[in-house]
């Protein structure tokens, strides 16, 4: 043993190792509090340039990859563009024909939501427009994917919207594939059901449920969700429809006020 | 010069483990790319330069990992004294010398780092380690041979690796 410590130290060449092998052993036994400390240090520090790199690189890959499908449903949807347009067009030459009132183009106002309170009485929210941008009551409030309630008290800056998620929000939809009318009310467990279906007209799962534009508030064809299930009602005269909305109320952040008038029914 | 050339080799074998290393992963397996440069540079150079290198590049990288801080310099700067020894008593000046010496110190070194942090797991998925750790190595000794080979080739770099 002791021939072998001498050999060690008497040798220039194994030094380092001894040196290396003490601080590795030290790393080693600290305890993880001070492991993780030292770590961040070290993370934070000297190889800070590296992670920035990293994460840096990291993001451009994950752009490259979305502009890529985004390239590609942008491929797609210019054509569906275009037959949209040339439908619309054909469209507008059918209502003149047969003397109907062309649609009135949708004017949205964007709004921030301030706070949403899911308590009693109401399901309701507050957004950060009102009279000074021309909102008014009863006027539709969306986002992107779907309605989510209408403007029951506008005040000068700030509006209170009531949700689809209040038992006391009606909203006249309709099947978007078989034109089957109702109401929509709120079903329960962030779910909406649709009454008055009769029973005869269509109403599959995964149908897109619109609105008829019938209840005087929210204009033809906007977006409420989607069939989850579709059964008899007790009866046997009406569906009874379970509607997945295409809103989500946990994420409300940005929603648009549509402040356009328009005359319903017509 | 041994300066700029520790430097120069930190900063470059940092950057790939950190940021091209993870970009290369096939299955989940990555190249282990500061121990074939520890064993090149120990090849080259002897014990005293590889250990000293292999202690400031492998204490980088056991930074990024709190759990088994310290591990990773013990092992790799204890491996490049031992090849800087093979060096010093059966060196062959041979390609294929140099890539049986990586994939050797690879695999060594992998299910070292495996073993010993944790060696009731180790044993428990022995056939496992065994098999990852060989994979590694092979991986290891595919990517820095294009790698050197791209480099002596293109650069000249025969007298660093």
């Amino acid at each position: 043993m002791r021939y072998l410590t001498k050999g060690i130290f008497n040798n220039p060449q194994a030094l380092p190792l001894i040196i290396v092998t003490i601080i590795s052993i030290v790393m080693i036994i600290l305890p993880l509090d001070a492991r993780t400390t030292v770590s961040r240090i070290g993370t934070l520090s000297f190889l800070y340039p590296f992670n920035q790199l990293d994460r840096y690189l990291s993001r451009l890959d994950t752009i490259f990859q979305s502009n890529r499908i985004l390239n590609r449903r942008l491929d797609s949807l210019t054509v569906v563009v275009s037959r949209l347009t040339e439908n619309k067009y054909e469209n507008e030459r059918l209502r003149g024909m047969l003397d109907f009132e062309p649609h009135v183009p949708l004017r949205l106002v964007p709004s921030e939501v301030i706070s949403v309170s899911f308590g009693y009485p109401f399901k309701s929210m507050l957004i950060n427009a009102g009279t000074e941008k021309g909102i008014t009551s009863n006027m539709p409030v969306i986002t992107p994917n779907g309605v989510i309630g209408k403007v029951i008290a506008a005040g000068h800056r700030s509006s209170t919207v009531q949700l689809l998620f209040d038992p006391a929000c009606k909203v006249a939809a309709c099947v978007q594939a078989s034109r089957a009318q109702g109401i929509i009310t709120y079903a329960g467990n962030n779910y909406l059901t649709m009454r008055d279906v009769p029973i005869e007209l269509s109403a599959l799962p995964g149908d897109s449920v619109v609105t008829s534009g019938l209840g005087g508030v929210f204009p033809e064809g906007l977006f409420i969700g989607t069939i989850l299930k579709s059964g008899e009602s007790e009866g046997g005269l009406f569906h009874n429809i379970l509607i997945a909305p295409g809103a989500d109320f946990d994420a409300l952040d940005e929603v648009f006020v549509i402040t356009t008038s328009f005359s319903i029914p017509r | 010069m041994p300066i700029l050339f520790y430097f120069v080799t930190w900063i470059a074998v940092t950057f790939t483990q950190i940021v091209i290393v993870p970009r290369l992963a096939v299955l989940g397996i990555f190249p282990d790319i500061l121990t074939a440069v520890v064993v090149l540079i120990a090849l080259r150079h002897g014990r005293l330069t590889s250990v000293w290198l292999a202690f400031a590049l492998a204490v980088s990288v056991d930074l990024l990992d709190p759990q088994k801080m310290g591990w990773m310099t013990l092992l790799i700067s204890i491996m490049a004294y031992c090849v800087g020894i093979v060096r010093d008593t059966i060196y062959i000046d041979n390609p294929w010398f140099e890539a049986t010496m990586i994939l050797l110190a690879t695999f060594l070194y992998q299910l070292a780092y495996r073993f010993f942090p944790e060696p009731q797991f180790f044993l428990d998925n022995f056939p496992k380690m065994l098999a990852v750790s060989f994979f590694i190595a092979v991986y290891t000794v595919a990517v820095v041979g294009l790698g050197v080979w791209i480099l002596r080739q293109r650069f000249n770099f025969r007298e660093v690796l």
